[in-house]
């Protein structure tokens, strides 16, 4: 496995496959920018090669596979079981290369039996026969049988294409139906799933309707169009001395690297103007003149303008106050209006007040009193007053008992019956109850039966004491350490005195 | 022609450039390498400015303009009006407007006729917008972003809009626009179209990462180029099987 190129398995995949010798390897080079050793024997490439190329802006991954042989798979070697694991396991497009010239070494015939005996690897897979060495011999040169052969290729489902590696024709034919195959299946296989619901607002075109007469032209200037007309439809190759260079524009790139380059070189934005005269660039123009900045003087009749401007905000000003005028017709509104104003304005005072009280409070760093101890020393006409200056009105009535003792509750009576037994005598062991159930938890008599030795499960009182004693014991090491545990970290000893007397030689310090 | 740049090694061209069929706007770089991709293929044809907008180098976020004029924040200083109305020519009005979202380019999506704006766009900025640029305004919102300007970019022959538009959103906007609509990405995948390219007439920028793919569909889309694939037909397979 660390010996295999990295081959993307979810990715356009394509593999060369055949018998040794056919021109995959020469295939792979020609299509893609891999190189591939190639040689003239057999087992040339002995593992799996990658090479990638671009169709339709997509990136494509082409498989270079060592050659097959004809022969049942417990025979195979590992070179060739490498070809057979990678058509069995990639999802991809097969290319199963067949030498028409017979140069490899195997008849046509032989070829197509292999095609034949790996076939079910081939199964759910679009698959394109390239025929290899067609400038060798041409496909018209072929003999009846052997075009029955082909025919038989074709029959099952492969499409049939003749290139020459050596003589580079037909390689784009074979690479552009292998792609088209694949392209055609994936997109047919993601267009049944449910992910394309997301990309496919991105795959269309929303054309607009008309929705009024009007034209909305495009705007091209004229210098364009004419560079356009001017510039050849393909542009030239890089090194083709036929056409000469376009006079390539000089661009302040080119002048910042003639002076200093980048951070070094600056010039002034000016030269960026376009002015009626170009000797204007240089003018001096001051910001702020004789106190007052002179943009805002930038129009010659800008005083003209504002005056009218502001004769305008005057009148819808009066225009505005007649309305209103008009509007309030009703005295009694008005009052209430004006009412409702000053009671707004009041309330917006005192908020402020009170606002800044408390940021005035808050900024102080002194302890502050909780509400319940500031209350303390307060009398109760003291909070009937706070609350009439806050609008609520309080019952005075209600609070004149508010400081006076709390009133308890009544007292059982001696012989209130609780749970069938009466509670607060002497009564039957039978009738006591879990504490949890009791409902009388506090009861004095209870509390002393609860220590009892027989409530804890013990014989009398010298088993108490014992125990008691025992429990002692038991935590006398956890009550002398306190919060401290085991897990705690201990040194034992901070002066161990072996690592500290005798006298210290070199590398005496830590062993002594 | 579409091209990739980089400003300082941010792909984000658009929040540094602005684009239009009758001038072109870029931030101040360090260098001039920024500057030079623009000056080399529009000089040409059309003024090609550097400048700071509000004392900031993003000047395609904060600005929005087309070929009648050019629309700036209140931050826009003094002198860089002055800068501004020298070096652009003299048919394209400039205004400077006092708008709370200050950042226009982001709020305001145009092409020489049409304009999206922000949801909570000021009424007199719309009015502005609309006076000064000679568009249709309409508020609108792309792919549920009120940012209309950041999450698409549009010229007079098309518009590339949010990766997650619907196809309904997608009719409707160019029923608004009266332009063909795709969805699409710049930058490998980034859905930032407003801030991941520029576009005018005649030719296009996209960030240094923008995949060929990409670069494909704003190609065909703009109509940039004669004999160009159509999105719906020749690239639907390669998209399909790319993206889903």
């Amino acid at each position: 496995m660390m010996r295999l190129p990295s081959i993307d398995p979810t990715t356009r995949t394509l593999i060369v496959a055949g018998y040794p010798n056919v021109g995959k390897s020469s295939f792979m080079n020609k299509v893609t920018r891999a190189n591939v050793d190639v040689q003239p024997y057999a087992f040339t490439t002995k593992s799996l090669y990658v090479g990638h190329m671009d169709y339709k802006y997509l990136r494509w991954q082409v498989v270079d596979t060592p050659g097959v042989l004809d022969k049942p798979l417990e025979e195979r070697n590992t070179i060739e079981m490498q070809s057979i694991t990678a058509l069995a396991h990639l999802q991809c497009c097969v290319l199963y290369v067949v030498d028409i010239s017979e140069q490899c070494g195997y008849s046509i015939e032989q070829q197509v039996a292999l095609f034949e005996s790996i076939k079910p690897l081939f199964q759910g897979k679009p698959l394109v026969v390239a025929v290899n060495k067609v400038d060798v011999r041409k496909p018209e040169e072929l003999r009846p049988d052997e075009v029955r052969q082909l025919e038989k290729l074709r029959e099952s489902g492969a499409k049939v294409v003749f290139m020459s590696t050596l003589a580079e024709i037909g390689l784009t034919d074979v690479k552009n139906a292998a792609c088209d195959l694949l392209l055609a299946q994936r997109v047919e296989n993601k267009l049944s799933g449910s992910k394309v619901e997301q990309v496919i607002n991105r795959v269309r075109v929303a054309e607009p309707s008309p929705r009024d007469s009007r034209t909305r032209g495009v705007h091209i200037p004229q210098s364009v169009l004419a560079s356009r007309a001017a510039a050849p439809a393909v542009p030239a190759p890089a090194n083709s001395t036929d056409l000469p260079d376009l006079p390539k524009r000089r661009t302040q790139r080119d002048e910042q690297e003639e002076h200093g380059g980048a951070g070094v070189y600056s010039f002034p934005l000016q030269r960026q103007w376009s002015l009626k005269k170009p000797e204007w660039v240089d003018d001096c123009i001051p910001e702020i003149m004789d106190g007052k900045n002179i943009f805002d003087f930038v129009d010659p009749e800008i005083e003209a303008k504002l005056a009218e401007l502001e004769a305008e905000e005057d009148e819808r000003a009066a225009l505005a106050a007649a309305m209103n005028d008009d509007e309030m017709e009703d005295p009694e509104e008005a009052e209430a209006k004006q009412q409702v104003g000053a009671w707004a304005k009041a309330i917006r005072k005192r908020k402020g007040v009170i606002k800044e009280k408390a940021r005035v409070e808050r900024k102080n760093n002194h302890p502050t009193m909780g509400r319940a101890v500031a209350a303390r020393g307060k009398t109760v006409g003291e909070f009937v007053e706070h609350m009439d200056q806050l609008g609520v009105k309080t019952d005075a009535e209600a609070l004149a008992n508010l400081r006076g003792r709390a009133t308890s509750r009544a007292a059982p009576k001696a012989d209130m019956e609780v749970d069938g037994a009466v509670v607060g005598t002497k009564r039957a062991r039978s009738s006591s109850v879990p504490r949890d159930r009791s409902a009388t938890r506090r009861n004095p008599v209870q509390m002393e039966q609860a220590r009892s030795p027989s409530a804890h499960g013990l014989r009398d009182e010298a088993q108490l004491q014992k125990s008691a004693k025992l429990a002692k014991k038991k935590q006398f090491k956890l009550a002398k350490n306190g919060l401290a545990s085991e897990s705690d970290r201990r040194i034992p000893c901070k002066k161990p005195k072996h690592l500290l007397t005798g006298k210290r030689g070199n590398g005496k310090t830590d062993r002594r | 022609m579409a091209q990739r740049a980089q400003f300082e090694n941010s792909n984000e061209i658009g929040v540094f450039a602005k684009l239009t069929n009758s001038y072109c706007l870029t931030g101040l770089g360090g260098s001039q390498n920024f500057y030079s991709v623009f000056e080399a293929e529009l000089a040409d044809h059309i003024p090609v400015v550097q400048t700071s907008l509000a004392g900031t180098r993003i000047v395609g976020r904060v600005c929005v303009g087309n070929k009648n004029g050019l629309v700036v924040p209140s931050g826009t200083t003094d002198q860089e009006l002055l800068h501004l109305r020298n070096a652009l020519p003299e048919g394209v009005l400039i205004q400077r407007v006092e708008e709370r979202l200050s950042a226009l380019g982001n709020c305001i999506a145009c092409n020489d006729h049409v304009a999206l704006i922000h949801t909570e766009l000021d009424r007199e900025t719309e009015e502005i917008v609309a006076d000064v640029l000679g568009v249709e305004v309409f508020r609108q919102t792309i792919a549920g972003n009120a940012l209309v300007g950041s999450y698409c970019q549009m010229s007079n022959q098309g518009a590339l809009v949010h990766p997650k538009t619907s196809i309904e959103d997608q009719d409707e906007l160019s029923s608004l626009l009266q332009v063909p609509i795709v969805a699409g990405t710049v930058n490998r995948g980034s859905d930032v179209i407003g801030a991941g390219m520029v576009v005018n007439d005649w030719c296009a920028f996209c960030g240094l990462d923008t995949t060929a793919t990409e670069l494909q569909v704003v190609e065909s889309i703009f109509k940039l180029q004669e004999g160009r694939p159509s999105v719906a037909a020749d690239m639907r397979n390669a998209l399909i099987d790319q993206l889903a």
